[in-house]
């Protein structure tokens, strides 16, 4: 369980807060997702839960711990139980896809021989065993997204943190990409927060959403909450064509 | 005045000899210092993956002044240092002293420059997965811009060519004082060309080497 508590984060003196005060809960097993445009924070409160942003007040409890108390080395083992996949993927281009795979569990400290095996189990597992001699450059934008994803699972984290992971891509591999990061989420049990900008992917995959503006939560609660209470604009908002986007 | 093409060509070997003795050893250690110090220059930016400003801004001050010399005037300057070092002021191995430290300054820049090409995205994806300095430096900075380091030192041997044809002045020999000594002192216009032809084939081969291993980093990424 993720436990955000009154987390604020301040760039400079003097500037707008880019997080007010955000209190929210991420249950175990749960695809949340934090919703909002652009500036109203979603990026800052993503990147708090793993510390790439270290809030300027607040609580981050992983698990009970609390991330903004640790060492570094602590914090560096903790980061390893935490699955990160960005926008731009942000996959190395010197290195061919198993080699990707494999970063984490060289972090990680794991054997050669396990490392392999591990690395052919998670391309299976993303749909990409004829590519694993390919280089980033040569993959399409969902095959990319698919080698950050499975490089995100590597270490077997508990957590994954989506940052915009569909917004480069087009409608239809936005489709299997969510479609792929549900049967993580039911098969492995691995919570996942995303944030977004596209309310469809909310839609389709999230059990939980908080909407941010302004860098403070204006809603959150479980979909089905959302959508059931009449004042909720998110809810409206989420409502309409639900089946559809489901079935994908 | 009849030239002969047996002592020219003798000359012209040893002289050869000496440059390729004094770029490669001068590259040698130019990249041992300049590659570490690059490095740390650019992740103790302020702002950067080990901030640490004070070290960054000496070092940026130290480095400055070093390229500010013009070279001739260096090469004079460290005569002392170079027997501190060497044992001896004359000859090549004497020159690759003033050598090196005229160009590790330069090669450390272009380093720094490199690293800084490469993606921040792929460094954060780095940190985010629990990797630290080392992970960062040698899984992404370093493979990532390997291109842009090759054709930094193509670069810097092109420049240390350069650099060794003004070792003369302290008696380091090679091309450059083949043409000085003979080509010009002694108005042998046949040296001269000769000299001059070498070195143009010698920094046009350095430089095709470099672009061909540039390119076949390249070609897949």
């Amino acid at each position: 369980m993720i436990v955000v508590e009154g987390v604020s984060k301040t760039y400079a003196d003097g500037q707008p807060a880019a997080l007010d005060n955000v209190s929210l809960q991420i249950a175990d097993g749960s695809i949340f997702g934090i919703v909002g445009r652009s500036g109203a924070g979603k990026s800052t409160l993503l990147r708090c839960l793993n510390l790439l942003e270290r809030p300027t007040s607040g609580r981050i409890l992983m698990d009970g711990q609390d991330l903004t108390r640790l060492t570094d080395k602590a914090l560096r083992q903790q980061r390893q139980r935490i699955g990160m996949i960005f926008q731009g993927f942000n996959l190395l281009h010197s290195r061919n896809v198993a080699d990707n795979v494999a970063v984490p569990l060289e972090i990680a400290g794991l054997p050669k021989a396990e490392r392999a095996v591990r690395v052919e189990e998670l391309l299976a597992l993303v749909g990409l065993s004829d590519k694993a001699a390919a280089f980033p450059a040569q993959l399409s934008g969902g095959q990319k997204q698919r080698v950050g994803i499975a490089r995100a699972l590597a270490a077997r984290p508990a957590y994954l943190l989506s940052d915009e992971a569909t917004s480069a891509l087009d409608p239809e591999t936005t489709a299997s990409i969510l479609a792929l990061l549900r049967d993580i989420n039911r098969q492995l049990g691995v919570t996942i927060v995303l944030i977004t900008h596209e309310l469809d992917v909310v839609k389709a995959i999230c059990d939980s959403a908080v909407s941010l503006a302004a860098g403070r939560v204006v809603e959150s609660g479980t979909l089905l909450q959302l959508q059931a209470d009449p004042s909720s604009r998110l809810g409206r908002s989420l409502a309409p064509s639900l089946q559809g986007v489901r079935a994908v | 005045m009849k030239t002969d093409w047996n002592e020219v060509l003798q000359l012209l070997l040893n002289a050869t000899g000496e440059t390729l003795y004094m770029v490669l050893l001068a590259g040698l250690f130019t990249l041992l210092i300049g590659l570490p110090l690059g490095v740390l220059l650019f992740i103790s930016r302020a702002g950067g993956l080990s901030p640490l400003p004070r070290l960054n801004r000496a070092l940026g001050a130290v480095i400055n002044l070093g390229r500010s010399l013009p070279f001739v005037v260096m090469l004079i300057a460290l005569i002392p240092l170079t027997r501190l070092i060497v044992g001896t002021t004359l000859g090549s191995t004497a020159a690759v002293v003033p050598i090196t430290i005229g160009a590790f300054p330069f090669f450390a820049r272009i380093v720094e420059a490199a690293l800084d090409e490469v993606d921040k995205g792929r460094i954060e994806a780095i940190v985010a997965m629990g990797g630290d300095i080392r992970h960062v430096i040698f899984k992404v900075l370093l493979p990532e811009a390997l291109p842009a380091l090759v054709a930094g030192v193509t670069l810097t041997l092109v420049m240390l060519i350069g650099f060794s044809s003004m070792a003369g002045v302290i008696g380091g020999g090679g091309l450059g004082d083949l043409a000085i000594r003979y080509g010009y002192q002694r108005f042998n216009n046949q040296i001269m060309v000769v000299t001059v032809v070498v070195l143009v084939v010698l920094v046009q081969g350095v430089q095709s080497l470099g672009d061909r291993c540039v390119r076949s980093l390249a070609h897949r990424r």
